[in-house]
């Protein structure tokens, strides 16, 4: 009984790291995307944009990802 | 195969087939209530996607449909009969139209394994149900649930408010829409491919059961096809009474909000389900919308209808329990007694789609405030206008 407690203890602890870390992360990719594509198109640098082009390509690549893991088919 | 197993067969793949139907417009709110609060997309688009993707899903994956029971029914210890079932499924089905007709978000997920569970005890005896796994994969996860994605959620809220809070609130709005559509067709496709499996895991241990299938063999494709379809035929049906609880009841969303609740919903679910510690979808949207509320500045929580929600959750395996083991009490009758309580359950639907037209709520007015009463009267002149 006590292994089973252990086991489901540490499966949600493993579950809330595991989902609080990657939606901050797509939160974080996602709004800094939208911010550095308003400065970069606000001050003309194109450096910015394509920093944001690379925030927004990491978000394609987690949806991705998440598309992989929901098919079996590719696991 | 005998007349009378030939009917019960029959009546529990329709029965199966219904209760399908009812997970699809119960769940819809789950990928798409904050989609269609915020305007990110129209209501009609919103279930059709929904309705499309949860077709999709279906096809995608039977390794749910495999373990039906998921542990809570000791499969080894007792025969199930296709008459539990049926009597499962029903306990079931009248559960989520209950909570539907009073807009409440439910897991069905939980309301047929509560269904289930009760038919089993009534039918087979309390040896045939695992009652520790009932507490570590019910009801524990089920407050669990919420803490999980309430706190994913705040997270990404309260990070998306500080990356975004100068810049142009109007850009902000329409960018998140984007991010927020795709995030609500990720939990939309997410749903196909694990609920729509539990009516295809339903209909396959039904064949099995009647020898018109081999044991530990894979749905087959006509199960796969009228499952999906059923499935996305509830959904894009929408049960616009559950949508507009968690879209309007909870907390007031916006854009950026309605992005973080759906992305943390869709993050949760993966890892969940993939990590061993399967977390509810219905619990995990519902928790989501709650954090990002909370992680909102000047923004308030509907505590009484959290409330309401989460003794719903809890009630949800036992209620649907009792119904199922009441319903099972009628199968010793036989046939006679298997047909009589399908009709019992369709008269008692109708009776609840009826008390439903009394404040019918429809796309058209899923947005209203939660505070604004609905009546007959005002949807007929809202159909009018």
């Amino acid at each position: 009984m006590q292994e089973l407690i252990m086991q489901e203890v540490t499966g949600f602890a493993t579950v809330l790291i595991t989902a609080v870390v990657v939606a901050g992360a797509i939160a974080t990719l996602y709004s800094c995307g939208l911010r550095l594509w308003e400065k970069g198109s606000d001050g003309g640098s194109a450096v910015l944009r394509a920093v944001s082009v690379v925030c927004f390509a990491a978000c394609v690549a987690i949806v991705l990802f998440a598309l992989w893991l929901m098919i079996p088919i590719f696991h | 195969m005998e007349l009378g197993t030939l009917v019960v067969v029959g009546l529990v793949i329709i029965v199966a087939l219904i209760f399908d139907f009812t997970n699809g417009f119960h769940d819809t709110a789950n990928a798409m209530a904050t989609s269609i609060a915020t305007g990110a997309l129209k209501p009609k688009t919103a279930v059709l996607a929904a309705g499309t993707l949860n077709l999709i899903g279906a096809f995608l994956s039977v390794e749910v449909a495999k373990t039906i029971s998921g542990g809570l029914i000791n499969e080894d210890a007792v025969t199930i009969a296709p008459e539990f079932i049926l009597a499962g499924l029903i306990g079931a089905i009248l559960w989520n139209l209950l909570t539907w007709l009073v807009g409440l978000p439910s897991s069905s997920s939980h309301a047929l394994f509560g269904g289930l569970v009760g038919a089993i005890i009534v039918g087979a005896g309390a040896a045939g149900v695992n009652f520790g796994a009932v507490l570590t994969k019910i009801l524990i996860p089920s407050i669990l649930a919420v803490i999980v994605a309430g706190l994913a959620s705040f997270t990404a809220t309260k990070i998306i408010t500080a990356i975004t809070s100068r810049m142009d609130q109007s850009k902000v709005e329409s960018g998140f829409r984007h991010g927020q559509t795709v995030t609500a067709c990720l939990v939309a496709l997410s749903h196909g491919t694990n609920d729509a499996q539990k009516t295809m895991g339903i209909i396959t241990l039904t064949l099995v059961a009647v020898g018109a299938q081999a044991p530990d063999s894979s749905p087959q494709l006509w199960v796969v096809a009228v499952c999906g379809l059923a499935i996305a035929l509830g959904t894009y049906m929408g049960g616009w009474r559950v949508i507009r609880t968690l879209g309007k009841g909870l907390t007031e969303i916006n854009t950026p909000q309605g992005f973080a609740a759906e992305s943390s919903s869709a993050t949760v679910i993966l890892a969940s389900s993939h990590l061993g510690f399967a977390l509810s979808t219905t619990q995990v949207c519902s928790g989501s919308i709650i954090g990002t509320g909370l992680g909102t500045k000047g923004n308030e929580v509907n505590w009484g209808v959290a409330g309401r929600m989460v003794i719903a959750w809890l009630v949800t395996f036992p209620a649907a329990g009792l119904i199922g083991a009441f319903t099972c009490l009628f199968t010793k009758f036989g046939t006679a007694g298997t047909v009589f309580i399908v009709v019992a359950a369709v008269v008692a639907g109708f009776i609840i789609f009826r008390l439903s037209r009394r404040n019918p709520v429809n796309a058209m007015n899923v947005n209203e405030r939660s505070d604004v009463k609905l009546n007959a009267d005002s949807d007929t002149a809202a159909q009018a206008a």
